[in-house]
């Protein structure tokens, strides 16, 4: 029973969630309207249960002082300082805004841009000329690379044009047979769900 | 070790100095270069040309701080075109991070234009499991989302008393300011095609290959490519701002890289043929 049920569950929400959308009289009915609902409410739960979970292993980390506790006391004093905050002015109370804007802003703009450091580093030692194939991968980036910046136009003002050709003729072809696949594949795994065929979802082992 | 083996594994710490250098010069010195608009920046410029004046134009802003050099120029030049046409302007993110971001400048463009909080625009913010909302919002804004980023009521405002749904009848079209998922393939699927409504996307450069196919298909109108997008429609716009100001910088930065890498193929293909 504890696998049949989520399954019957799942089985029967998908089905009128599909008949939903082509069915005229289901529509009607605003079927979908409700189940957006019921998914807003699970998410705020699964939201919930994340806090608790997370407090309940950062809390242990602190308790028994295990190696690194500090990071974990400094996640739970930001989490719960920050809702806290977050819960009594809003979201655009000054003091919360101001942390928003000037800290997580910064933080997070700063850890990408190292990536670019990391990334011409990369590029640096991996685009070699080993083989056909490679060749033709280099010589396309460094025409990207330089037909999307105005640098490019300046060398030579074709570049802008092969980049455009690699970009809507090179790229879109292959790029349209991927997202084909991986669509048909999602398709399918959605399809293997509705039957009952692939439970993994359900969790558990054997 | 002979000079082509050392050209093949220069110090990162080298690179590392020129690539800042490359980067902060321009930045603080600009560099005007010429610039050639690309045909998807000129579509979505064309596009937004084409929407009726005093309509309504529906902005999504999913990104957060680390997109924001590339897609908050797009924003910013869209918005500025929109008001100059006197269209209202309503935003929705799908992301809790894009929430403030796209507060914070969407007032300050506002102010240039005087525009009214309210009536020219409203900001609903963020909501949590966003895309389910943004299925509900076309159907009903005001029962799907119903309080706006400073917790109003929707009810409560003039524009949003007029435009009851993210729909033909009440939007003109949408600008999506794009950087992964939930993002312009869940308008795409949600509004875009079963609602009917137009979208051009502002994207960052890295998914620019991924969004390519949905411009050449007309499912997006216009596209913008990254930081280099956002520049051109400044300029077509007539509204340069940062995007032109660090285009500049991506040149050297690129060409560094691109120079870099040319020093370390002449090592390797001296040294196997040697």
């Amino acid at each position: 029973m504890r696998k049949e049920l989520p399954l019957l569950l799942t089985v029967l929400m998908a089905l009128l969630v599909i008949f939903s959308y082509y069915s005229f009289h289901l529509n009607k009915l605003d079927i979908l309207g409700t189940t957006d609902k019921w998914v807003t409410i699970s998410m705020t739960a699964a939201v919930l249960i994340g806090t608790i979970n997370l407090t309940r292993v950062q809390a242990t980390n602190v308790i028994r002082r295990k190696e690194g506790w500090y990071n974990s006391l400094i996640l739970l004093i930001v989490l719960y300082g920050y809702m806290i905050l977050g819960l009594i002015q809003g979201l655009k109370g000054a003091q919360y805004d101001w942390l928003f804007q000037n800290v997580w802003v910064n933080c997070d703009s700063s850890m990408f841009s190292i990536l670019a450091f990391y990334i011409a580093s990369a590029a640096y030692r991996a685009f070699r000329v080993r083989s056909k194939e490679a060749t033709v991968l280099l010589v396309a980036g460094i025409i990207v690379m330089l037909g999307n910046v105005p640098l490019g136009n300046l060398l030579w003002n074709q570049i802008p044009l092969v980049r455009n050709w690699i970009m809507e003729v090179g790229n879109a072809a292959p790029m349209r047979g991927i997202l084909l696949g991986a669509y048909i594949g999602a398709f399918a795994v959605a399809l293997r769900i509705l039957l009952g065929i692939e439970r993994a979802h359900l969790g558990g082992g054997n | 070790m002979n000079i082509f083996d050392r050209l093949q594994s220069i110090d990162k710490r080298i690179l590392y100095v020129l690539l800042f250098f490359a980067i902060a010069f321009p930045l603080v010195n600009p560099v005007p270069l010429p610039m050639a608009i690309a045909p998807p920046t000129r579509a979505a410029y064309e596009w937004m040309k084409s929407l009726p004046d005093g309509g309504v134009l529906w902005v999504g802003g999913d990104y957060s701080a680390s997109s924001i050099p590339e897609l908050t120029p797009a924003g910013k030049a869209f918005v500025r075109m929109a008001f100059e046409k006197n269209m209202r302007v309503i935003h929705f993110t799908m992301w809790n991070t894009g929430a403030n971001i796209m507060n914070a400048w969407l007032t300050g463009v506002a102010a240039e234009y005087n525009k009214q909080y309210g009536v020219d625009w409203v900001d609903i913010g963020y909501k949590p499991n966003a895309t389910a909302i943004l299925r509900h919002m076309t159907s009903n804004i005001i029962e799907a989302a119903g309080t706006d980023f400073y917790g109003t009521p929707l009810a409560d405002l003039p524009l949003m008393q007029e435009v009851l749904a993210l729909s033909p009848e009440y939007v003109d079209g949408i600008v999506e300011l794009s950087t992964g998922s939930p993002g312009s393939a869940t308008y795409l699927t949600y509004v875009v095609e079963q609602k009917g409504i137009e979208m051009v996307v502002a994207c960052t450069a890295v998914s620019a290959a991924g969004d390519m196919p949905y411009f050449l298909s007309g499912q997006f109108k216009g596209l913008l490519n990254g930081m280099a997008g956002a520049a051109e429609l400044e300029k077509l716009s007539g509204h340069p701002d940062k995007a032109s100001a660090s285009l500049g910088a991506q040149s050297f930065a690129h060409a560094l890289i691109i120079l870099f890498i040319i020093l370390g193929n002449i090592g390797y293909i001296v040294n196997r043929r040697g």
